[in-house]
Formats: C-alpha cells, sequence, structure tokens
C-alpha cells in the first residue's frame, strides 16, 4: 500500500464519509424543515439536549459518550415533539415556538447543573456539540484487500457508522412512506380524510430529524449541522417544482457540499496555502456559497 | 421522460466538480515519503517538548504540537495535528487533564499501537500531588523544577535512541542547577511579602517548593469561568495582607486581574500589577528553561526581592 493511500485511509476514510452521509441525511430531513418553517430547529437542539445530557449522567453515573448520545437524542425529541405540540395548540408561529421551547429546556438544563451534584463534574455542551471531523481517524488494514472484509470496516468510528447506518435507513424510510408523506406535508386535512394518519408519520419525521441532528452533532459540529439542515434546501427550493424534485435536489446539493467542502479543507489548500484548514468550517461555506451561486443564476421561468 | 431528467441534471454538475477536484489534488498535500529511519517522537508542550528535544538530540524527528502562546486546557487539534500524531512512534504528553481536548485523540492512538506516555503521572506519588478539589489533581507539576526533573529518566528510558541517558543525566543536573537558582530568587523576597496572586490555579507546585503561599481567581483549569465570590474574597486577602503586587499570565485573559486590582483600590489599598507570568505555555520566553527564570525572577521584583543579586548559571540551559 503506498504512503499517499495509507495516509487517506488514516486520515480522510472516515471523516470524509461521515461528512458525506451526515450532509445527505441532514440535506434530505433539512427539506422537510425548511417547507415547514422549522429550520431554526437545529440551534433549537443544540440548546435543549443539556438537560438530557444531565440526567443521562445522573442515571448512569458516566460520561460515556453512549450514555451522553443517548441523554441529548431524548432531550431532543422532546424539544421536537414540544415545539410541535406548542405550535399547534397555541396556534403559534413555528419560530416562536422554537424560541420557547429552547430557552426553556436550556434554563431547565443549567438548574439541574447547579442543583444536583453533576455540578463539580465537567459537564457542558461540549460533550456533545464540538464534535470535530479531524479527530475520526482510523487505523487501516495492512492491504488494501482487507478494506473489503466486514469485520475490518467494522472497525472504523463509531460515529462514521452511526451516520453511515442514518443515511441508509432515512431515505429508505421516506420512500417507503412517500404518498402519505406528501399529503400529509402540503394537505393534512385531505391525508386524515384517506386515513393516512398524518400526525403520526409527522412524528416518525420528527424523531428522525431529532436523531439525524444529534448523530451529526458529535461528528461535525453544531454550526455546520445548522448550514447543512438549511442552505441545500433553500438552494433546491429555487428551482424546484414537485416534492420530489426538491427533496432529491437537496440533497444531492447537500452531498456535493460535503465533499467539495472537505476535500477544499484537507487536499486544496495544503496545496495553495501550506497547511490544511478545518474542514467543518469549509463544508459550511461550501453550502452558503451553493446557495449564493444558486440565487443568483436561476432560470425564471 | 422529460421530469426524471430535469431531476436528475443537478446530479451531473454536482458529482463532477468534487471528483475533478480529487483528481486534480490527488497526491498534492502530502509530500513526505519514503524512507524514514529517524524515530518520529510528538510532544504536547514546551514544557514536555523541550526535555524531549534535548534528550533525542539528532536522534530523532521531534514536533511539539502546542505553539509557545497556546492555552493547553483549550487546545483543539488540526487535521495536521492529527496526522503528525498518527505518524509518531511515541507520543509524549503531560498528563492529569491538562490536554483535555486531545486526551481521546491519545487514547485511541494508544488503542493503535502508539507508545503514549504522559510525564506527570510517571514522576509524582501520591503524596507529592496537588489537588483543589477532590480527585482532580492539579496538572501544573512543572512549576516545580525539581520535581519536574525527574521527566529525564521517565524519556530517557522510553525513547529507543542512542546517548540518550547520557543527554538525560547532563539535561538534569542543568535543571537541577535551575532549581537552586529559582530558590535562591525566591528568597530574595521578604517573608511577609511572600504572598502570589494569579489569575488561575497554575502555581501551587511553586508555591510549595520555594515556599511562597498562592492564590488565583480561577481554578486548576482554564475553561470554567471566575465566580464574583472568588474575586471578592482576593480582594479581602490582598487587603488584609497588604500584597504589594498581583500578576497576569500570558495564556489568560487580564480581565480578571484587573478586576482585583480595581477592587483592591476602591478599599483603599493599591496593589500593583506585578507583570506578566508564563503558566501553561513558555510565551516571550519560548523555552521552559527561560519561562521559569523569568516567572522567578518578575516575582521577586515585584514582591520587594532582589533577583539581580543572584547570578544566571553559565551553560547552555536557555
Amino acid at each position: 500500500m503506498s504512503e499517499a493511500l495509507r495516509t487517506f485511509l488514516t486520515l480522510d476514510l472516515a471523516p470524509l464519509l461521515a461528512v458525506t452521509f451526515a450532509a445527505g441525511t441532514l440535506a434530505l430531513l433539512g427539506a422537510f424543515l425548511v417547507l415547514e418553517r422549522r429550520a431554526m430547529i437545529g440551534d433549537a437542539v443544540a440548546h435543549s439536549v443539556l438537560p438530557g445530557l444531565v440526567i443521562a449522567f445522573l442515571v448512569t453515573g458516566t460520561r460515556a459518550p453512549s450514555a451522553m448520545l443517548l441523554g441529548a437524542l431524548g432531550a431532543a425529541v422532546v424539544a421536537s415533539g414540544a415545539i410541535g405540540t406548542i405550535g399547534r395548540f397555541g396556534r403559534l408561529d413555528p419560530t416562536v415556538a422554537i424560541g420557547i421551547v429552547f430557552t426553556t429546556l436550556f434554563a431547565l438544563g443549567v438548574l439541574l447543573v447547579e442543583t444536583s451534584g453533576a455540578r463539580n463534574v465537567d459537564l457542558d455542551l461540549d460533550c456533545v456539540l464540538s464534535g470535530q471531523l479531524e479527530l475520526l481517524f482510523w487505523t487501516p488494514p495492512a492491504t488494501a484487500v482487507d478494506l473489503l472484509r466486514p469485520a475490518v470496516l467494522a472497525t472504523l468510528p463509531r460515529e462514521t457508522l452511526l451516520l453511515g447506518a442514518l443515511f441508509a435507513a432515512v431515505p429508505a424510510l421516506l420512500a417507503l412512506v412517500w404518498r402519505p408523506l406528501e399529503a400529509a406535508v402540503f394537505d393534512p386535512t385531505y391525508a386524515r380524510t384517506r386515513g393516512t394518519a398524518p400526525r403520526l408519520l409527522r412524528a416518525g419525521l420528527f424523531i428522525l430529524q431529532a436523531a439525524a441532528i444529534v448523530a451529526s452533532f458529535e461528528a461535525l459540529g453544531s454550526i455546520l449541522v445548522i448550514a447543512l439542515l438549511t442552505c441545500p434546501a433553500a438552494a433546491a427550493r429555487l428551482d424546484a417544482r414537485t416534492l420530489l424534485g426538491y427533496v432529491t435536489r437537496s440533497c444531492v446539493y447537500g452531498l456535493f457540499a460535503g465533499v467539495t467542502g472537505y476535500l477544499l479543507a484537507t487536499r486544496t489548500a495544503p496545496a495553495v496555502l501550506g497547511s490544511s484548514i478545518d474542514a467543518s468550517g469549509t463544508v459550511a461555506v461550501c453550502a452558503g456559497t451553493l446557495l449564493a451561486v444558486r440565487a443568483l443564476v436561476v432560470r425564471r421561468s | 421522460m422529460p421530469r426524471l431528467t430535469s431531476t436528475l441534471r443537478p446530479f451531473a454538475w454536482a458529482l463532477a466538480a468534487p471528483l475533478s477536484l480529487l483528481l486534480w489534488s490527488c497526491g498534492a498535500g502530502e509530500v513526505e515519503a519514503g524512507e524514514h529511519v529517524r524515530p518520529r517522537v510528538v510532544c504536547t508542550t514546551a514544557m514536555v517538548g523541550d526535555l524531549v528535544r534535548e534528550i533525542a538530540g539528532e536522534e530523532a524527528d521531534v514536533t511539539v504540537l502546542f505553539g509557545a502562546d497556546v492555552d493547553p486546557h483549550l487546545f483543539r487539534p488540526t487535521r495536521d495535528d492529527v496526522a503528525a500524531i498518527t505518524a509518531a512512534s511515541v507520543v509524549f504528553h503531560s498528563g492529569y487533564g491538562l490536554e483535555a481536548y486531545l486526551e481521546p485523540t491519545l487514547a485511541k492512538i494508544a488503542d493503535g499501537g502508539t507508545t503514549v506516555v504522559a510525564l506527570a503521572p510517571n514522576i509524582a506519588d501520591e503524596t507529592e500531588l496537588s489537588s483543589e478539589t477532590e480527585g482532580v489533581v492539579d496538572p501544573h507539576l512543572w512549576m516545580d523544577v525539581k520535581l519536574w526533573a525527574r521527566c529525564c529518566d521517565v524519556i530517557a528510558s522510553t525513547l529507543p535512541v542512542n546517548g540518550a541517558r547520557e543527554r538525560a543525566d547532563a539535561l538534569r543536573s542543568e535543571l537541577l542547577a535551575l532549581d537552586a537558582e529559582v530558590e535562591a530568587v525566591v528568597a530574595t523576597i521578604p517573608q511577609r511579602s511572600r504572598v502570589l496572586i494569579t489569575a488561575h490555579d497554575a502555581f501551587a507546585y511553586f508555591g510549595r517548593r520555594y515556599g511562597v503561599e498562592v492564590h488565583a481567581v480561577q481554578g486548576v483549569s482554564t475553561a470554567s469561568e471566575a465566580g464574583l465570590r472568588a474575586i471578592e474574597e482576593l480582594v479581602d486577602l490582598i487587603v488584609a495582607r497588604e500584597a504589594p503586587a498581583v500578576f497576569f499570565e500570558s495564556t489568560v485573559s487580564e480581565r480578571n486581574v484587573r478586576a482585583l486590582v480595581e477592587g483592591a483600590g476602591s478599599r483603599g489599598h493599591t496593589v500593583a500589577i506585578g507583570g506578566v507570568l508564563h503558566s501553561d505555555a513558555p510565551g516571550e520566553a519560548r523555552t521552559y528553561a527561560a519561562m521559569i527564570r523569568h516567572n522567578a525572577r518578575t516575582i521577586a521584583d515585584a514582591l520587594g526581592g532582589d533577583a539581580a543579586s543572584v547570578t544566571e548559571p553559565e551553560g547552555p540551559a536557555q
């Protein structure tokens, strides 16, 4: 195995896969968030996970990543559900509901930290929010042939495998319920008369979104997650005519921003600037640039 | 199928761009290749790196990750740092939570078969450790030069290079001379003025070894913020003890220490800024030895001692 290939496998394979999987999943699910004007839920989840972390710590007594992840996921699902419920029963705009829920949950988290035994433990949002792509390095096998063995691939970082599972599951689940989902998003009343339980479908979508956001936080960091939820979908909205076209485009734009941004940061930057630059930041800039370019050149027909 | 093609059209250019980028820059970045005879050694802080460099001599490639002005408590690695760590055969770090954000990475590297050595846990037994809160060890062991000199043995027995033992012995005697110098410099401070007040709790080992009472606004890590009560208590102490000076640290914000000066001023006691100390990184001093010497002399001069009366020993301990 050549030195260049070994370096790529050690330093780049796992982060590149992680950012690709996450970008595809987030852009796909973000398309629905942008459509329903709930895009800032990414930021809301980032703050809402604190009580979940504290409760997970109090229950398990450790700061192990798996415990923190489960706590964060629980809090994210609660936050997502609360935003939907408050919006509907309070007849409020989704942005208002988001503002109410995440501040309340964050305050609850601070209160729990102060009053519980967690005070002297270094327990903060960094546990799950400050993911860094660069840290997902991997010890590759001795020969290239071994790369095809499932047992070897199973040693990839947990973050990458989790995001890969989501990237496989989310499109499959969406395809499975596509027709009813389309109806539930655009015309809930019609969907209910057809007996397709739009509320249940949307609750399922909420849970998927919360899971994808939390899983991406620990690998990518919170700001990139929000960029990937919004920018590709906003760009896709400019020229899509059907829901399927919109969602597909959003996903493709997300994949594009993820792969291009990662390669720019780790391949082009060393050649041009002499050292690599932060990958998460570059991917976010790519997503923003893509939206800007798309907005400037979109055909008005 | 016009609908399908319009759905698929973005695929074409969206996938072409990253692919061409990958092809164009293939092999660009990684220029280091070929035979590597000398072992690659990576160190985290300058306090570790200076010792390792000296002991390795010409026999190893030593990389120090943290720049001279980096706060190790808050350091986050870049891809180039990760590349250096994954390419190393030995990694030396300080330990006891100093490199908090790097620790998971070091654990992962150790699992992969790289030798990872934390120096601090290898040089002191439990009775010699200082800890402010239960179970959290103060990681700033390098402030006690006599204690830190024990690192020489640990490094020499880990590094598989020729002459490491001899160079380690020479370095240890230089460090012990530095230790004696610091002791002499601090001894010039009048007994009642030996109160050292700094931005964060980095000087416990210094205070214990050289006989100075130490107080700080922030705890042993700079990651958590200072409370109002901590500042209030320190102001009380400064006024009661008539402390002549308080000190900045080069890697920590000056704001909290300024609050002390203003607080004491409003109570009618003028306390001076004694200067900038280098606690967790050598800063302008550039090396471990120069940083320790700078700290001792700055503290002595500001607290009424006479550092100039103690001459620096001859020799390469710069």
